[in-house]
């Protein structure tokens, strides 16, 4: 199969396996705020993973966020006056994402580049100003409370989900790693699919493509829609663990940090972002006793990881596991 | 909206297309030489109107001493992002675009720590009273801003063509390998316009304290809007960005007075993606600085 | 019907005229060269003819079909694909993986199969083709060489593989023997011959190499200043006295 030297595939799925065993067994061993912060943390993993992919092709956007946070709202709306139940109310979400992604890529696939990232911001802080001013449905500027969560079965069934039992939680923390795991294969598959070649191709010689017949304008704003999906997944379960959503939850600053996480861990690898968003995740849990300093040590990370480390974090997996090798004196699989 | 708030709307509308001129003009110079984009050109902005928080609040000077005052610090500042920031990333926009956002977190941060965050600072208003200058009912102290902000881009096109730097400075924005070869030190030159361009937002900043509440985050609109004036400018035109921004001006002025402030900044925002669209060099791109 | 042509074709940049009301047909089954002094404006009117640029006025017919104004990933689609002057090719993929992506043009996959499908066959078949053209073409020994790790010479020929990857009726090359060695122009030389003589692929090149040329075109159209100054055979054109003059200003002695 075409494989590119920048995806290391096959070895890692070890490691994976370990750490998803971790992931269904920590339940038993945290409490359920840490629970809670674990849910927000998976949510930001397809978060950052969407990112990546949008960034495939040489584009990287400001609007990110926003996509995110039209998942939310639309999950959020569907959920809180419909009743919808989460099994339709995350993919409706994520279509209706979709077609507000299109729009947007409409105007921005003209620009590429820096204009292209003003102009995504531009879009999107226009988006932001929509849920602003649109007191129904999006609640305007007070936002949308008392978002019901996720109901599976009937009442009385094995699955029923109670609100005020500590169960609820941890069920809830297991759909959201069901989704999780499911957005990150999908992603996977589509970053070494041959629409994934193609992107990857768009970014390296974007000129060659058009000769060769792949219409790149089509294909950018291709991917632009299909981050956005994977973004609104990220924005409905969010909507969900945090049972409010506003405005001011997809701010600029929210955006800042999703674009440290991807710069930090790196984007040329399949794991960078996962590396991303856990090492800065640590540091903010660490950083909690001096909250108002935070952003000026994550201010710090970003201007250091961009001035010394461009590549991102992931650069050191094949240091670290040549390291690993030679220190176990395994032989040389090719 | 009756014509009797026509003149006031009008002369409103001037104001804040000064205001916007003056955050914006510095912006344009910075990326038209060595294309330094600053995300956090807002937080000069703010550090700008605590120049005279504490100068001219805490310290008691002379309010146009604390203004020009935050010329230089803001400025010094500028120099600094490039040293720091830019230089490294040069040839790279994006990076050092997103390197000046982490910048922006810490400017915020420093000055939350020394000035606490809490309740706003309110600059109290040194030109008080309202005027009936040709009809429109302003306070002094907003009028006050036209005249320093043509004052200050009159200066800096007098130095941009008349000044020896000035003039290295439009040779590098053109062409920097020519001005290289020229003997033109591009480092300087860098560091010239990002001190012009934290010069300008500075300035910007300390004139809007008396009439804006002053807090670590009132950079963040007006980062916002310089950008969108420069991408409808051109980004690196500086008549652009002063034309764009007396057009950002006047938008949001009769919006705002004819609906609300928010669809005022949406209109903005959609005339933005428009030119992008339909001329992505903006009104006067390919007029260089 | 003509295979491929060009009807007064002109380009203005701003107030430069590029191009000025060029006329050429190319049968079917030719090579087609194009030639002229530096400045000549052969390398605008390849562009244009690519649909790299817009023209500003004049047409450019494909089989009958007006690919004038059409998008070049289009025109591609369409049977004209061209190379480039530079090394176009993705350094980070092998000569194989190089040729494969190129083959993607005529793979019909849609975003679902690529997630949930099995892509094998259609992958096993285009490595095959995409073998098979790396062997046509001589370049079986540096097969799985990371592109960047390639001579120039071999860079060139790649770019020539993907082009061909795309099953085209009509191949462009821009400035085929461009910085290369004697050696390695014959064996560019060689291989375009066999693109036509072998696959029956039609030829239009632009190129400053004379002797190249001669050798190798059926037909020659010389440009100067914009416009079509002659047109014929190598023989012709050799003994044109206007192409002489622009060549070499107006004096004696033949090419």
């Amino acid at each position: 199969m075409l494989k590119s030297n920048s995806s290391s595939s096959s070895r890692i799925w070890l490691p994976a396996a370990i750490v998803l065993a971790l992931f269904i067994f920590a339940p038993s061993y945290i409490s359920a705020y840490r629970m809670e912060l674990l849910t927000i943390f998976l949510a930001n993993v397809v978060l950052a993973q969407s990112y990546r992919l949008m960034t495939t092709t040489g584009d990287w956007t400001l609007c990110h966020y926003i996509l995110m946070g039209m998942g939310a709202y639309l999950t959020a709306i569907l959920a809180k006056f419909y009743g919808v139940p989460f099994y339709l109310s995350i993919p409706l979400a994520a279509v209706g994402t979709v077609g507000v992604s299109f729009l947007m890529a409409l105007p921005l696939s003209r620009t590429i580049g820096f204009a292209f990232f003003i102009g995504s911001f531009a879009l999107g802080e226009f988006v932001r100003h929509v849920w602003e001013k649109m007191h129904f449905p999006f609640g305007g500027s007070r936002g949308l409370s008392s978002i019901p969560r996720p109901e599976i079965g009937q009442p009385g069934d094995w699955y029923f989900v109670d609100f005020n039992n500590y169960l609820d939680i941890t069920n809830f923390y297991y759909l959201t790693l069901v989704f999780t795991v499911l957005a990150l294969v999908l992603l996977y598959r589509l970053d070494t699919s041959r629409f994934g070649n193609v992107w990857k191709s768009i970014y390296a010689d974007s000129e060659l493509c058009e000769s060769i017949g792949i219409n790149v304008t089509r294909y950018r704003i291709l991917i632009f829609c299909v981050a956005g999906f994977f973004a609104s997944v990220a924005g409905s379960m969010l909507a969900y663990t945090w049972g409010a959503i506003d405005p001011d939850n997809f701010g600029m600053i929210e955006m800042v940090y999703l674009i440290i996480w991807v710069v930090v861990g790196g984007v040329k690898t399949y794991w960078g972002p996962l590396i991303g968003v856990f090492s800065m995740s640590l540091i903010f849990e660490l950083t909690r006793p001096f909250d108002e300093y935070r952003p000026l040590i994550f201010g710090v990370i970003l201007i250091t990881s961009l001035v010394f480390m461009p590549g991102g974090l992931e650069v050191l997996i094949p240091r670290t596991t040549q390291f690993f090798k030679d220190l176990f004196g395994a032989k040389e699989v090719s | 909206m009756g014509l009797d708030i026509l003149p006031q709307t009008i002369g409103n509308a001037l104001v804040l297309g000064s205001i916007y001129a003056m955050v914006a003009v510095g912006l344009a110079i910075a990326f038209g030489v060595m294309q330094m984009a600053n995300f956090s050109h807002g937080e000069l902005f703010m550090v700008g109107a605590y120049c005279v928080y504490v100068l001219y609040t805490l310290f008691g000077w002379p309010f146009e001493l604390a203004v020009i005052a935050s010329f230089p610090i803001v400025a010094l500042i500028g120099v600094i992002y490039e040293r720091l920031i830019f230089r490294p990333t040069r040839g790279n926009v994006l990076a050092g675009f997103m390197a000046t956002a982490g910048a922006g977190f810490i400017l915020q941060v420093l000055i939350s720590e020394w000035y606490g965050v809490g309740l706003p600072k309110s600059v109290q208003v040194p030109y008080p009273g309202g005027s009936d200058f040709l009809m429109m009912s302003i306070s002094w102290q907003r009028l006050v801003i036209i005249p320093v902000t043509i004052a200050m881009v009159w200066g800096l096109w007098y130095f941009l063509t008349q000044v020896k730097d000035g003039k290295a400075l439009r040779a590098c924005a053109q062409d920097p390998e020519a001005s290289v070869l020229q003997g033109i030190k591009l480092n300087k030159m860098t560091a010239l316009a990002m001190a012009i361009s934290g010069g300008f937002a500075g300035v910007g900043g300390a004139l809007m304290a008396p009439i804006v509440s002053v807090n670590p985050y009132m950079g963040h609109d007006y980062a916002i809007i310089a950008f969108i004036v420069v991408i409808v400018g051109g980004m690196s035109s500086i008549p652009g960005a002063v034309l764009a921004a007396f057009i950002l001006g006047f938008i949001h002025t009769f919006v705002a007075t004819m609906f609300d402030s928010v669809y005022g900044g949406m209109i903005g925002v959609l005339f933005m993606a428009i030119v992008l669209i339909v001329k992505p060099t903006g009104l006067l791109g390919n007029v260089k600085v | 019907m003509s295979f491929f042509s060009v009807k007064k074709l002109s380009k203005h940049f701003g107030g430069l005229v590029a191009n000025n009301e060029i006329d050429l047909e190319v049968e079917k089954g030719e090579i087609r060269g194009v030639i002229g002094p530096n400045g000549a404006g052969k390398t605008t009117f390849f562009n244009v003819v690519s649909g790299f640029y817009q023209p500003t006025s004049g047409t450019v017919e494909f089989k009958g079909q007006m690919i004038s104004g059409k998008h070049s990933s289009e025109i591609s689609k369409l049977g004209v694909v061209r190379t480039f002057q530079r090394a176009a090719l993705f350094p980070d993929f092998t000569v194989l993986e190089n040729v494969v992506i190129a083959r993607h043009l005529r793979a019909n996959t849609s975003l679902v199969s690529a997630i949930f499908g099995n892509q094998k066959k259609a992958e096993e078949a285009n490595i095959e083709r995409a073998t098979e053209i790396i062997h046509f073409l001589g370049l079986d020994h540096e097969i799985n060489t990371l592109a960047l790790n390639l001579s120039h010479g071999h860079q060139r020929q790649l770019g020539v593989a993907m082009a061909l990857a795309t099953e085209p009726e009509l191949l462009m090359l821009d400035e085929p023997v461009a910085g290369m060695n004697s050696g390695e122009k014959a064996v560019m030389v060689g291989m375009i011959r066999k693109i036509r003589d072998e696959w029956g692929v039609t030829v239009l090149l632009v190129e400053h190499d004379m002797r190249t040329v001669m050798n190798l075109c059926d037909k020659i159209t010389v440009i100067d200043f914009g416009e079509k100054l002659a047109e014929g055979t190598p023989d012709e054109i050799k003994h044109n006295d206007k192409v002489i003059e622009a060549y070499l200003g107006a004096d004696d002695s033949v090419a």
